[in-house]
C-alpha cells in the first residue's frame, strides 16, 4: 500500500511574541537583563493529525485566525513545528497564494524558471512547457514585462498556470482558487483544475468559500482555535461544520 | 547579462542535465541581472566603483601621505576589488532571507541554495573587476608568475568566509533590525584595518596576535601575493585562512540550522 504523501503526527505551532517591539540592538540588550518580561505564547496549532493519500483534494476550513495558513505553511516546512510535532512530507509542493513565488522586479519569462528549477524542473523541461504557461495565463504579450507592472489579476492568471504546468506533486492552495481572471479564464482554470484532480493530483485547499469546498474537496478538516475538531468526508464535514457555526 | 550568457553558456551546455545545478545558476542570473540591469549604465557601475576608489585613495595616500611603493596603484585595486567580494557579499547578504521571502513561504526547496547562489552572483560581479585589473597588471608588467597558480584557493577562502558571515547575518537580521548599522561600522574598521592600504607584514612584526584576531589581515596578504609579481605569499597565511575560513562557515550552516527557521518564522 502507498505510504500517504502527507503526514502530520501531534503537530503544534507555537508563536513567542513580544508585546512591545524588541527588533533593535538596544531592546535585545536591555532584554538580556529582563529575561521574559512582556513574552506572550500564541498557540496557533493544538496537537493536528493528519494524513493526506496521494489524489486526495483536502479542503481545510475554519473561521478567521483558527490556524488554516499556519497549518499550510508547517506542511510546507516553513515553519517547523514545536518539539513532539512531527511532519512527513514525500512529493513536491507549491503554495498557491496571492502574489505566490514572484518577485516583481523580474520579468514573467524570469519568474517562470525560478518558479520551475526550484519546483525541480531542468532548463530543457521548463523549456518545453514554457510557451503552454504563457498561453494559457494570456501573457504571451508580456513575457519580457516585469511582474511589478502586472495587475493583480495578471499575476494571478501567471501564478495559476505556473502551478498547473510546473507538475508539482502537491498543491497548497490558500484563499486563492475561485477568484483567479475574469470569466472566460476562470472557465479554463476551472476546467484545468478539474482535471488536475482527475489525473492524481494532491490539493491542500484553505478556504471560506464552502461551494467551492463542496464542489471539488472529498475531505474537508475543520479547525477551530487551532485544533482539529473534525476531518471526515466532505458531507459529513459539512454537516458538522454548519451545526458548530450556524449560529 | 547577454554578454555572461555568451561567455559561461558553452560551460553550462557541457553540464550535466542537473535540477540542481541549474537552479543555482539561475537564482545567481537573476541576482545578478537585478543588481545592474535595472539602470542604464548597467554593469559599468561594477568597473566604476572600484576605479574612481583607487583613484581616491591613490591620491590621497600617494600625492598627499607620499607613499613610496612601486605599482602602489596595483596594489590597491588588488586589495579593493578582493575586499569588495566580502562587503558586497554581507551588506546585501545581510537581507538575503527577507528579499528571498517570497519563494520561501511558497515554494518547498533547500535554503543552502540561496546562498551558493548569491555569492555565484558575487563572484560574476567580481570577475568583471578582476578583468579591469587583469588588463591593468598587463599594462603595468605585472605578469602572472607561479604564484597565481593559488589564485583560485585564495579566492576559495574569501568566499567560504564570506557565505559563513553571510549565513549567520541574514539568520539574525529579522531579530535584530538594526544589525545592518552595526555591520557597517565593523566593516568600516576591518576595511582599514585589512592590510588595502599597507602591507599586513608591518602591522604583523609588531602585532603577530593580529593575523588570528582579523582574517582578513592574511586573506588580503594573500591575495597581493598570488596577484601581484613583487610580492611573496605566503603559504602559513593561505593555509590559516582556509581554516578560519571553514570555522565561520561551519558557524554559518550551524547558525542556519538552528536559527534559519525562527528567522523566516520573524520576516
Amino acid at each position: 500500500m502507498q505510504k500517504p504523501i502527507i503526514e502530520l503526527h501531534n503537530v503544534s505551532k507555537t508563536f513567542r511574541i513580544r508585546e512591545k517591539n524588541s527588533d533593535s540592538i538596544k531592546e535585545k540588550i536591555k532584554n538580556l537583563f529582563s529575561r521574559g518580561n512582556g513574552l506572550r505564547n500564541i498557540q496557533a496549532l493544538k496537537n493536528i493529525n493528519l494524513k493526506v493519500e496521494k489524489g486526495d483534494f483536502i479542503g481545510i476550513i475554519g473561521h478567521n485566525g483558527s490556524g488554516k495558513s499556519t497549518l499550510l505553511k508547517i506542511i510546507l516546512g516553513v515553519l517547523p513545528p514545536d518539539n513532539g510535532g512531527n511532519v512527513i512530507s514525500r512529493g513536491r509542493m507549491i503554495r498557491l497564494a496571492l502574489g505566490m513565488g514572484f518577485d516583481p522586479n523580474l520579468t514573467a519569462r524570469d519568474n517562470i524558471y525560478v518558479n520551475g528549477t526550484i519546483l525541480g524542473l531542468t532548463f530543457k523541461q521548463i523549456g518545453e512547457q514554457f510557451d503552454d504557461i504563457l498561453n494559457f495565463a494570456e501573457l504571451t504579450e508580456f513575457v519580457d514585462t516585469p511582474i511589478k507592472f502586472f495587475s493583480s489579476g495578471m499575476v494571478s492568471r501567471l501564478a495559476f498556470s505556473v502551478a498547473m504546468h510546473v507538475d508539482a506533486d502537491v498543491l497548497l492552495i490558500d484563499e486563492f482558487f475561485g477568484g483567479v481572471g475574469d470569466q472566460n479564464f476562470r472557465a479554463k482554470s476551472n476546467k484545468v483544475f478539474k482535471s488536475a484532480f482527475l489525473d492524481g493530483r494532491t490539493i491542500v485547499f484553505v478556504s471560506h468559500n464552502l461551494p467551492t469546498i463542496k464542489q471539488y474537496c472529498n475531505k474537508v478538516a475543520i479547525l477551530k482555535e487551532g485544533e482539529m475538531i473534525c476531518f471526515d468526508e466532505t458531507s459529513k464535514a459539512l454537516n458538522v461544520y454548519s451545526e458548530k457555526y450556524s449560529n | 547579462m547577454g554578454i555572461i550568457n555568451t561567455l559561461i553558456r558553452p560551460f553550462v551546455d557541457y553540464l550535466p542535465e542537473n535540477n540542481r545545478i541549474e537552479r543555482i545558476w539561475k537564482l545567481a542570473q537573476v541576482d545578478f541581472k537585478k543588481r545592474y540591469y535595472n539602470d542604464r549604465l548597467g554593469l559599468l557601475w561594477a568597473l566604476i566603483k572600484p576605479l574612481i576608489q583607487v583613484t581616491v585613495y591613490y591620491t590621497v595616500f600617494a600625492t598627499v601621505f607620499k607613499i613610496e611603493k612601486e605599482n602602489y596603484a596595483l596594489f590597491l585595486f588588488c586589495g579593493i576589488i578582493f575586499w569588495g567580494i566580502f562587503t558586497d557579499a554581507t551588506t546585501r547578504g545581510i537581507k538575503l532571507l527577507s528579499d528571498k521571502k517570497y519563494l520561501i513561504e511558497n515554494i518547498q526547496f533547500n535554503r543552502l541554495d540561496l546562498y551558493y547562489s548569491f555569492i555565484l552572483s558575487i563572484l560574476i560581479g567580481f570577475l568583471f573587476n578582476f578583468g579591469a585589473f587583469f588588463l591593468m597588471s598587463i599594462f603595468n608588467g605585472n605578469y602572472p608568475d607561479y604564484e597565481t597558480l593559488f589564485f583560485p584557493v585564495v579566492i576559495l577562502n574569501l568566499l567560504i568566509i564570506s557565505m559563513g558571515f553571510t549565513m549567520i547575518l541574514s539568520c539574525f537580521q529579522p531579530f535584530v533590525k538594526d544589525i545592518q548599522h552595526a555591520w557597517d561600522m565593523i566593516i568600516l574598521i576591518l576595511f582599514w584595518t585589512s592590510g588595502i592600504f599597507f602591507e599586513a607584514q608591518q602591522v604583523l612584526d609588531e602585532q603577530p596576535w593580529m593575523l588570528y584576531a582579523n582574517p582578513f589581515l592574511g586573506i588580503i596578504d594573500t591575495v597581493h601575493g598570488s596577484c601581484l609579481i613583487d610580492y611573496e605569499l605566503n603559504f602559513y597565511y593561505l593555509f590559516l585562512n582556509f581554516i578560519q575560513s571553514a570555522l565561520i562557515l561551519l558557524l554559518g550552516i550551524w547558525v542556519h540550522r538552528s536559527y534559519g527557521y525562527l528567522a523566516v518564522e520573524k520576516l
